[in-house]
């Protein structure tokens, strides 16, 4: 260590003041006459002589003569130069540059940044948009304003979790989590989703099976009101730091800290009004029956006509109610210069608009930082946070709430659902009421989590520091699924529970030099050297079960069969790192860096592994003077190379062999239907990225467009295998997958006068994904839930999402006048060219689940004490498929259809199209004329004739133009509460996800049916539908 | 300060430094048993767990094409890869038996082997009655052949699963291992480790492996009857694995509970119990109301779901399996070959040779399946009575020895091999029709299932032109 402060100060050149003479003075902020803290001020032309304002914003300088001038800069605020002359006092106060605040964001190790400096794509959201949101989810406030980002939430179920992909899916694995980094306050937090159910050893059917509890992503954990900034660091460039956990970006939060001054309180208060507003219509002109013939104790609507005045019933309205969120939050904070403070309570209490489902939060946080000399600083702050959830079970396949209620017929008052006797009223054998189910099949769950952490900074001279910070994220969640016997998917099994305790432990310590020096008068440089090391242990103890003993006692002590898993992993990365960031003249920037991590997941042979990134910004309006021009102020160019390397999961490599349930009293095992390469490799991903900023008219009008091609090689892939191996999974390295985005933003002040100001934020990102090649010996990567619907294919050339089915039959002869028309074949439109004798097995592309393009629009505005602000976003283009309308449809053989597209039935028609005369060879080309009846035993409940075709299957174009977030809020008038202890009080109305657009038929074309662990999109309808929610808050400070 | 700061960062570092080998050495699964833990006694029941699934898958959805049940597309002769039993053979049941061979091997526990060749000789035999060619000896390697290919049927037949039971029968007559753990083979849930049991269920697999191989080599049929005369002694002796309530028959879960039915029971296997069929007319069959439930007590006609007609289309159908019909009760067992059958097959081979013995096989084939299933003894006396049933040598004809053994092997997929063997001939399955609506081109019958359908795509060693409707080898 001395040979290389040694060595540095070697390079750096001495540095000896001769003390001429002594300036002092005192730095304040604007008009107040508070002293400015950490102010930088430097005599210009002599770089290493500088100097920083204490906590009361006084300093002291020596300059070489009265000529000298000092220059006063500080991030966020305009940069003085004042001649010094023959004062030796200078006191000055430096005006906050309203523009500029908003340029400085946190990066690696929570560093603040001025973003002119960056060399990559970062952008940064600021408390008050999270906030004004009242998202209890604060990923879901995120929507919509970061380009490059797509957050999708799992729906409205309280608690439900939202999930996070930056820059696209890099995954050939359709379970992989894509998921990036979270990182608070400088440490990683999990944001894991810890999936329901029982898993095979290996976490690698991730969200295959569906979340049927939609269950929270941990990051939902943080209490809103406790965060001051996040950014997104979107790029491998940017997050080459964070190492290996960071491949996919890294999503950096900051959270509210005490300033010196004053104590003040605040008290935010809020409560809402949700409900579900966009319901698939639904057909209401035949009731309850079969085949035409009326059954009062039938609940499927192929009866007869229902007669005039007989009551109809709205499925979803009988379904939902309106849902409730009481969110309170309660803060202190305040400090002297030696120590500050900041505390916060917060309590969230939701119910949702399904029966049975609600959810709570409570979140305790204290923060504070403790300054023992000039030289050294603590700090450290605690968050506990507990949660308690209910929901009753959704999600993929025929049994949840959802599905249950779109399979009813009109006629059936399904709040009508109890015997006297407190049995469930059923209407026929084959399917639970919604309610009764709702009541009856649920998880609860109960989650206690701790995130500390404590940092030291030392300096050890005003241009070397240290930094050490350690930090632990704690979580025990004990989640208990009860399905009584009292429902039909429990007949079987006489009722199950499974009790699931999870425990989730990371502790994380990062070390690190920090070196920041002005080379010269044209080089700066800042540098540094650190460590990084993860410790990653988790626990899973599932012990689940059937055959309940009695009816009612919830517990798997009320269980005739069970069993007990056990499934702990651990997993450690120790990563070493540097970065370097050379600046010439503040014009040109250079930023290196390198990093060497060591996981305990790959063979001990491959378990190091470095990658390393160089990244150049280039102001160039500052080489052309153009810093000061009316009309074009500032342009950058940026260019980035990175790689970052990513480990594998735990315990995949070689095999196992896995004990089995115990069967006639004997228990056996097996051998692992997984087998891990052992020569496994670390996977990487590379990209290079561009990036222009631009600002007009003094920066009042800004755009940033950065384009980046990101490239995962070696990914590590479960790849299916050929089961006669005897096994179904090969983990190896393979594939790679390319992701090409354009992202633009565009920042406009439109207005800024004293009273009123409205800025304008637009984001727009175009994301294509390309797969380059797949594992050897497999052509594609099916990933197929329902069988025979439409499935998603991932083959070399083709796009990850990529949609295949079966399209109606078109006559395809150019010249022909049938040319383009419907294939008719006995009567009924044919499906995937079968009339040539296709098979089903070729299907043909249909489209991708992605979107063409997606993007935010956000307004704010404020006029006088009014501000006001609403956000769209967009995507145009992306096909989802939505199960639950291919339910609507009539699920299976001898399910009703009920959706309103199903109106039309019981009548003969005659196709539009065209029927074959001649021979498969030669086609001859007739009109149709064949009548066939459409009604439900041939038409809708026949595979063949309606529902395999994209057409009619559920399969949509998922465009869609919502108005996210409109928020309206009122300060009262200082002069109003100059009496009251209160200095802010503001009230505020809210509203989220209140109007939307679409082509697509049914709830939501953008609420995943798959978790926020799975990497499957495009499959929707299933899980309880995003609300819309109208909250109405208020705020006090004092 | 400074001396401090240096203690700590000495500290830090040796606790980094020291700890580094220690923390990265943590990859091994504490949750699991590594492949050096497992034991012979732990492998077996598993293996015969997975045999019973592999058993059962193959009906699981095949049971429609010798037409026990229909009512779903596969009816209709949609096409079908038969993964549930693709699935549970290479995944489980092979790899675990193989598992077992190699490591009796290696300790002289030829009790074990012999009991894992036995099953995997079944297992491979209705794998390639289903699938004709499929793999085996390039199978089971691992990432050593990651693309197995195909062996042909032929040479799974008169190759490799002979050797197997050859071998099994040799293994069980050797002498018992040195290593005392393993003289008494522990965790048989099928035979508690009685080795004579499993040498008499070598001798009926062996019965059912001669006759299907008698399609190419008649000669083959007296040696199908002398193994099955020399195996099983009565429905006590039945290859067959048993269910618990807490454990229950997989069938139970698919048909017998109360929620949805995917398939019901076919009008022809209901004509045939009701005494409306081809044969045995107006002969009421005591074993329908124990095969499965009439959904309406107050009607006494039974009505099965004709062919080809999905469940629903036919609001007359009045019958359902359920979680009282025998074979989809929760303790059921899931019958792998019975004696019922290995009378069938003595009734079968003798029929040209010895009509006599063949008509009393015969009786004893009908006797048994009713024993099995709990004809009370005065239904099962009247049933056999009855002239149409009772025969007499002269008077048998093959059509009643295959139809009574279709009766009796309800819901076991053998039925399907049978059929395919006489190409659903209408002489000896009269009245057997094709699904009404019929989803193959030109309307033919099934013959054989699909590729897997997980095959294409990771497999590069593909059989090539596979339809469902170009008979196996063994049925040309």
């Amino acid at each position: 260590m001395t040979k290389f402060l040694f060595i540095l100060l070697l390079v750096m050149g001495s540095f000896c003041s001769y003390g001429q003479t002594r300036i002092t003075g005192q730095v304040t902020s604007g008009n107040s006459s508070e002293g400015l803290a950490g102010v930088t001020v430097l005599e210009k032309g002599n770089p290493t002589n500088g100097v920083a304002t204490g906590a009361d914003g006084r300093f002291s300088i020596s300059v070489a003569s009265p000529s000298s001038v000092l220059v006063f800069s500080f991030i966020g605020y305009e940069t003085r130069e004042v001649p010094v002359g023959n004062q030796q006092t200078i006191n000055i106060s430096l005006r906050e540059d309203a523009r500029a605040l908003a340029e400085v964001v946190v990066t690696s190790f929570g560093r603040e940044q001025e973003s002119k400096s960056l060399t990559y794509a970062v952008q940064q959201v600021d408390a008050e948009l999270i906030q004004e949101t009242n998202q209890p989810n604060a990923l879901n406030a995120l929507r919509g304003r970061v380009a490059g980002v797509s957050i999708q939430s799992a729906g409205g179920a309280p608690g439900a979790g939202a999930t996070i992909v930056i820059r696209g899916i890099n995954s050939l694995n359709p379970n992989a989590n894509n998921q990036p980094l979270f990182v608070v306050d400088g440490i990683p937090i999990s944001n894991q989703t810890d999936l329901t159910g029982n898993r095979s050893g290996t976490d690698l059917t991730g969200g295959r099976a569906g979340d049927i509890f939609t269950n929270t992503n941990r990051f939902a954990d943080i209490n809103p009101d406790d965060i001051a900034s996040i950014s997104v660091l979107k790029g491998p460039a940017a997050s080459a730091l964070y190492g290996l956990r960071a491949s996919n970006g890294a999503v950096i939060i900051t959270t509210k800290s005490g300033q010196s001054g004053k104590t003040t309180f605040n008290f935010r208060t809020s409560a809402s009004i949700d409900d579900v507003y966009r319901t698939p219509p639904m057909q209401t002109r035949y009731g309850r029956g079969f085949n035409g013939i009326y059954n009062p104790t039938d609940y499927r609507a192929d009866g007869p006509p229902i007669p005039a005045g007989e009551p109809i019933y709205d499925q979803w309205d009988q379904v939902f109610r309106t849902g409730h969120q009481y969110q309170n939050n309660f803060s202190f904070s305040g400090g002297t210069e030696q120590a500050t403070f900041y505390g916060s309570l917060g309590r969230l209490d939701q119910t949702g608009v399904v029966p049975n489902s609600d959810f709570d939060r409570t979140t305790v946080k204290i923060t504070g930082s403790l300054k023992t000399s000039d030289r050294l600083k603590l700090d450290g702050s605690a968050n506990y946070i507990n949660s308690n959830g209910l929901n009753p079970r959704s999600g993929v396949g025929g049994s949840g709430v959802i599905s249950y209620a779109s399979r009813y017929a009109p006629d059936v008052d399904m709040r009508n659902y109890l015997n006297p006797d407190g049995t469930q009223l059923r209407y026929a054998t084959q399917l639970d009421n919604p309610l009764f189910f709702a009541e009856n099949a649920y998880q609860e769950e109960d989650l206690n989590r701790v995130i500390g952490n404590m940092g030291l900074n030392y300096k050890f001279t005003d241009w070397l520091s240290l930094d050490y910070r350690a930090g632990i994220d704690y979580y025990s969640n004990q989640r208990r699924i009860i399905t009584r016997p009292t429902v039909l998917i429990a007949a079987g099994s006489r009722g199950s529970i499974s009790e699931q305790n999870l425990t989730y432990q990371e502790i994380n310590s990062n070390l690190l030099l920090t070196g920041d020096r002005q080379l010269s008068e044209d080089f700066g440089l800042t540098f540094s050297v650190g460590n990084q090391v993860t410790m990653i242990n988790s626990t899973d103890i599932i012990g689940s079960g059937t055959n309940f003993i009695l009816p009612d006692f919830n517990s798997v002590n009320n269980l005739g069969q069970y069993t007990v898993r056990s499934f702990p992993t651990e997993r450690n990365i120790i990563g070493v790192f540097a970065d370097a960031k050379l600046n010439f003249r503040e014009t040109v920037f250079l930023n290196v860096t390198g990093r060497n991590d060591w996981s305990s997941t790959l063979p001990e042979n491959n378990r190091s592994f470095f990658y390393p990134s160089v990244s150049l910004a280039y102001i160039f309006t500052e080489t052309l003077g153009l810093s000061q021009n009316q009309i074009f102020n500032y342009g950058k160019l940026r260019a980035s190379y990175a790689e970052v390397g990513k480990d594998a999961a735990p315990y995949l490599l070689g095999n196992y062999y896995t004990t089995q349930a115990p069967f006639l009293g004997v228990a056996g095992i097996r051998r692992s239907e997984v087998i891990g390469s052992e020569t496994l490799r670390p996977e990487r991903t590379k990209g290079i990225e561009m990036g222009v900023e631009l600002g007009f008219l003094g920066s009042r009008l800004k755009l940033d467009a950065t384009y980046a091609i990101q490239n995962s090689v070696d990914q590590i892939v479960p790849v299916p295998t050929s089961r006669p191996t005897g096994f179904t999974t090969f983990v190896t390295n393979a594939g790679e997958i390319q992701n090409r985005v354009l992202e633009l933003i565009l920042d406009a002040e439109v207005l800024r006068s004293e009273n009123f100001k409205w800025n304008s934020i637009f984001n727009f990102t175009r994301l294509r994904g390309e797969v380059l090649s797949m594992p050897e010996g497999v052509d594609v990567i099916t990933f197929q839930p329902e069988s025979p619907w439409v499935k998603q294919r991932i083959q070399t050339g083709g796009r990850p999402g990529d949609w295949y089915g079966w399209e109606l039959s078109r006559v395809n002869s150019p010249g022909n006048p049938a040319d383009g028309r419907l294939v008719i074949l006995n009567g009924y439109p044919d499906v995937n060219n079968n009339w040539k004798g296709t098979p089903l097995a070729q299907d043909t592309y249909i489209g991708n689940a992605f979107p063409d393009y997606e993007g935010g629009w956000n307004n704010s505005f404020s006029f006088k004490n009014f501000s006001f602000s609403f956000l769209f976003n967009f995507r145009k283009g992306g096909e989802a498929f939505d199960i639950n309308r291919r339910m609507r449809y009539g699920s299976s053989g001898g399910e009703a259809p009920t959706g309103a597209e199903t109106d039309l039935r019981n009548r003969l028609v005659i196709f539009d199209g065209v029927t074959n005369t001649g021979t498969i060879e030669a086609p001859v080309w007739v009109e149709n004329t064949t009548p066939v009846v459409l009604d439900v035993a041939t038409f809708y409940s026949q595979a063949f004739r309606y529902r395999l075709a994209k057409e009619f299957n559920g399969f949509q174009d998922a465009s869609v133009l919502r108005l996210q977030n409109v928020s309206l809020s009122y300060s009262l008038p200082k002069t109003l509460l100059g009496k009251t202890p209160f200095t802010n009080v503001t009230a505020s109305v809210t509203g989220n996800n209140l109007w939307m657009t679409s082509p697509f038929i049914g709830f939501d074309p953008e609420q995943s049916a798959y978790g926020p662990g799975s990497n499957v999109f495009g499959y929707v309808g299933t899980n309880i539908p995003a609300t819309r929610s109208v909250y109405f808050g208020l705020n006090f400070t004092f | 300060m400074r001396k401090l700061l240096y203690s700590t960062a000495i500290a830090l570092g040796t606790l980094f430094l020291g700890a580094c080998g220690d923390l990265l050495d943590v990859n091994s699964d504490p949750g699991r048993v590594s492949p050096e833990e497992a034991t012979l006694p732990t492998l077996l029941p598993s293996a015969q767990r997975f045999t019973a699934n592999t058993q059962y898958g193959a009906a699981q959805y095949g049971v429609q094409y010798p037409q026990y049940l229909t009512g779903q597309a596969i009816g209709q002769f949609t096409p079908y890869g038969f993964d549930q039993l693709w699935n549970p053979f290479y995944t489980d049941a092979f790899p675990t038996l193989q598992d077992m061979i190699n490591r009796a091997g290696e300790v002289g526990a030829y009790n074990y082997s012999g009991i894992a060749k036995t099953l995997l000789a079944l297992n491979l035999m209705t794998v390639t009655d289903i699938y004709g060619d499929a793999p085996y000896s390039q199978a089971n390697q691992g990432t050593a052949n990651l693309y197995p290919c195909y062996d042909k049927m032929e040479d799974l037949y008169r190759v490799h699963i002979i050797k197997l039971l050859d071998e099994a029968l040799a293994d069980l007559a050797r002498p018992l291992p040195a290593r005392q753990d393993l003289r008494n083979v522990q965790n048989d849930l099928i035979y508690g480790g009685v080795l004579t049991q499993w040498t008499k269920a070598v001798r009926a697999i062996r019965a059912r492996y001669f006759l299907h191989l008698s399609e190419k080599d008649p000669a083959l049929l007296a040696t199908a009857a002398q193994e099955a005369a020399a195996s099983f002694g009565s429905i006590a002796d039945d290859l067959q694995l048993s269910f618990e309530m807490q454990n229950a028959n997989p069938w139970f879960g698919f048909l017998g509970s109360p929620g949805a039915k995917p398939m019901q029971p076919s009008s022809y296997v209901v004509d045939l119990l009701s005494g409306r069929g081809g044969r045995f007319q107006g002969v009421a069959d005591p074993r329908l109301p124990i095969y499965m439930t009439r959904t309406t007590p107050n009607q006494t006609t039974d009505i099965g779901l004709t062919p080809g007609r999905l469940v629903g289309d036919q609001p007359t159908v009045n019958v359902n399996m359920t979680s009282t019909s025998w074979h989809t009760r929760a303790i059921a067992p899931i019958l792998f070959i019975t004696y019922a059958e290995t009378q069938f097959i003595i009734a079968e081979a003798l029929f040209t040779t010895n009509r006599a013995g063949a008509h009393a096989a015969y009786l004893r084939g009908i006797e048994a399946s009713m024993a099995k299933v709990g004809v009370p003894v005065a239904q099962m006396s009247a049933y056999l009575a009855n002239p149409a049933v009772a025969l007499t040598p002269a008077t048998l004809t093959l059509q009643d020895i295959m139809l009574q053994k279709y009766l009796a092997l309800y819901m076991q997929i053998e039925t399907w091999t049978d059929m395919r063997r006489y190409q659903y001939s209408q002489t000896v399955y009269p009245r057997l029709e094709k699904p009404v609506i019929n989803q193959l081109p030109g309307n033919p019958w099934v013959q054989r299932s699909n590729l897997a359908d997980e095959e294409p795509g990771v497999n590069t060693c593909l059989p090539s032109g596979v339809t469902q409707t170009t008979p196996l080898w063994l049925f040309q």
